[in-house]
């Protein structure tokens, strides 16, 4: 069965502000979507408000999946309807095992709970076949873990929950050459296996030119202002983005430059028994 | 040796497998003791009414104790707790508070010889609702030197908590010793619910993979004791 992700005139703000102004996009089953652009232009809020992140706000628009209503669904009845985000920051979760973590996870999927043994069978192969630490399972969700053990991480997840359309933002970066390719390899196995469609958010033209992108589009402004295929990938990593400014007469969004406070706290001492 | 006084006669001393002595409390408790050996004292809130807990003890030269609170009731706590620790003598606190309800906790713990030693370690999740009042007093007294009292307390608070206030104190009046205090009191970080969610959790399961990882009750020894309490931590989870 092919699944559609559809995103109707997409508008977004965070704290008042408006990030995404009118996104068009849609997402079928085996297709791989490249989405590109300079860094705060929208990319990671476009994920993030598709997964129904609370504080991304959709002021206008639609986003469907499979005909779904996905704006008046909660973020976990997203995930098991079949989306997946793997995020640039995963989070870390001290005291929780990654073992009981995904099992959690994927009992949520089932109606009956999964055996152990099948679990246990399943996560080790996938482990092995990331390449990761034996523990991992008896671990802690990404505590104490290197980036690019984080970022591996999320993908053993996303092998165990075998999402319908799964959405990577800067999945690539902390990972070293073989990781990447590692990475890629898994990514093009579960698109064979579950006709998984996928959005992707890199700077790096090494690691499409491995997922082969079947399309492409760049994010300014919180717009998709051009689309295409691998070719436009391809043009992106060796022109840059200024070309695209020029002819389109537009600018990038330029990250808030705040200042940083520091505080070294208080302590205070006082004898009171 | 261990005293213990109560009202209620359900109280009991149990030992379990590895030698621990479990209280499980039902009702109001007075414990006293002075232990010159090796212990590890669990002490268990059980009961379903408002309770004190008071409690006063001496670790004498060269003991070592290992105290644990547990508490999981949804009534009311007062706990007062005294202990002296004498010449390098060893306390070791792990506590464990779900609050529901309201919690008064005062931990006073006293370096009174040298070369003795105190490490604490408090945890608490503060429920809808739930009060938590937690001091907790280290005290390095003149002469009590090399000597060392180290705490931490971690909070963690979900919506519309009456109060979650949690004070650190350390009291020191001798030079050579070492001492140092760690707190945290919050919210969940929405992000981690965020990332739990999104990977197909509801709010509820959530929560309660964050309150197992709280209380770390798997690190129980006692398995019929520890399939009690998750029992009971499952039973509140579904009163949220």
């Amino acid at each position: 069965m092919e699944h559609v992700l559809k995103i109707k005139d997409l508008h977004v703000s965070v704290d008042d502000k408006e990030i995404l102004k009118g996104i068009d996009l849609e997402v079928k089953s085996n297709e791989v979507h490249a989405l590109m652009g300079p860094n705060g232009n929208g990319k990671s809020t476009l994920l993030s408000a598709i997964m129904g992140h609370p504080r991304y706000k959709v002021t206008k628009g639609e986003i469907l999946f499979d005909n779904e209503d996905l704006l008046s669904k909660r973020v976990d009845e997203r995930s098991l309807l079949g989306l997946f985000l793997a995020m640039q920051y995963p989070s870390t979760i001290s005291g929780v095992t990654n073992s009981d973590f995904l099992r959690a996870a994927i009992n949520a999927r089932n109606d009956e709970p999964v055996s152990l043994f099948k679990f246990i069978k399943s996560i080790e192969g996938n482990i092995k076949k990331l390449h990761m630490k034996e523990d991992l399972a008896h671990r802690f969700v990404n505590d104490g873990f290197s980036g690019g053990e984080k970022k591996r991480n999320e993908i053993l997840q996303m092998m165990m929950l075998r999402p319908k359309i799964a959405m990577l933002d800067e999945i690539d970066s902390g990972l070293d050459v073989d990781a990447i390719k590692l990475v890629a390899d898994a990514l093009i196995e579960l698109k064979k296996e579950s006709q998984l469609g996928m959005i992707v958010v890199s700077h790096y033209e090494r690691f499409f030119d491995m997922i082969k992108p079947t399309h492409a589009h760049v994010i300014v402004d919180g717009r998709i202002v051009v689309e295409g295929d691998e070719e436009l990938v391809k043009k992106i990593d060796e022109d840059g983005y200024d070309w695209l400014y020029k002819e389109l007469d537009i600018k990038p969004v330029k990250k808030d430059e705040r200042p940083l406070v520091y505080s070294l706290g208080v302590c205070a001492h006082q004898r009171t028994i | 040796m261990i005293e213990y006084q109560t009202l209620y006669p359900k109280d009991a001393i149990k030992i379990d497998q590895a030698g621990n002595y479990i209280l499980l409390v039902q009702g109001d408790l007075k414990i006293t003791y002075e232990l010159a050996k090796e212990s590890h004292i669990i002490i268990i809130n059980q009961a379903l009414q408002d309770i004190l807990i008071s409690e006063e003890g001496t670790i004498k030269e060269g003991g070592k104790l290992d105290l644990t609170y547990l508490d999981l009731s949804l009534g009311t706590l007062k706990l007062r707790s005294k202990i002296k620790v004498c010449q390098d003598a060893e306390l070791k606190v792990v506590s464990k508070f779900l609050v529901a309800g309201e919690k008064d906790i005062h931990m006073y713990y006293q370096n009174t010889g040298p070369k003795s030693s105190v490490l604490i370690d408090n945890s608490a999740i503060v429920l809808s609702c739930g009060d938590l009042i937690l001091e907790c007093t280290g005290d390095i007294v003149k002469g009590a030197y090399q000597s060392s009292s180290h705490q931490k307390s971690r909070t963690l608070t979900f919506k519309d908590v009456k109060r979650a206030l949690c004070i650190p104190k350390l009291l020191i009046d001798e030079d050579d010793v070492e001492a140092s205090h760690a707190m945290s009191c919050g919210a969940i970080d929405e992000e981690i619910m965020f990332y739990m969610q999104s990977k197909g959790l509801d709010e509820k399961s959530a929560m309660r993979l964050l309150i197992h990882s709280y209380l770390m009750l798997d690190e129980m020894v006692d398995e019929e004791l520890k399939s009690q309490l998750e029992k009971q931590v499952e039973e509140i989870c579904l009163m949220y």
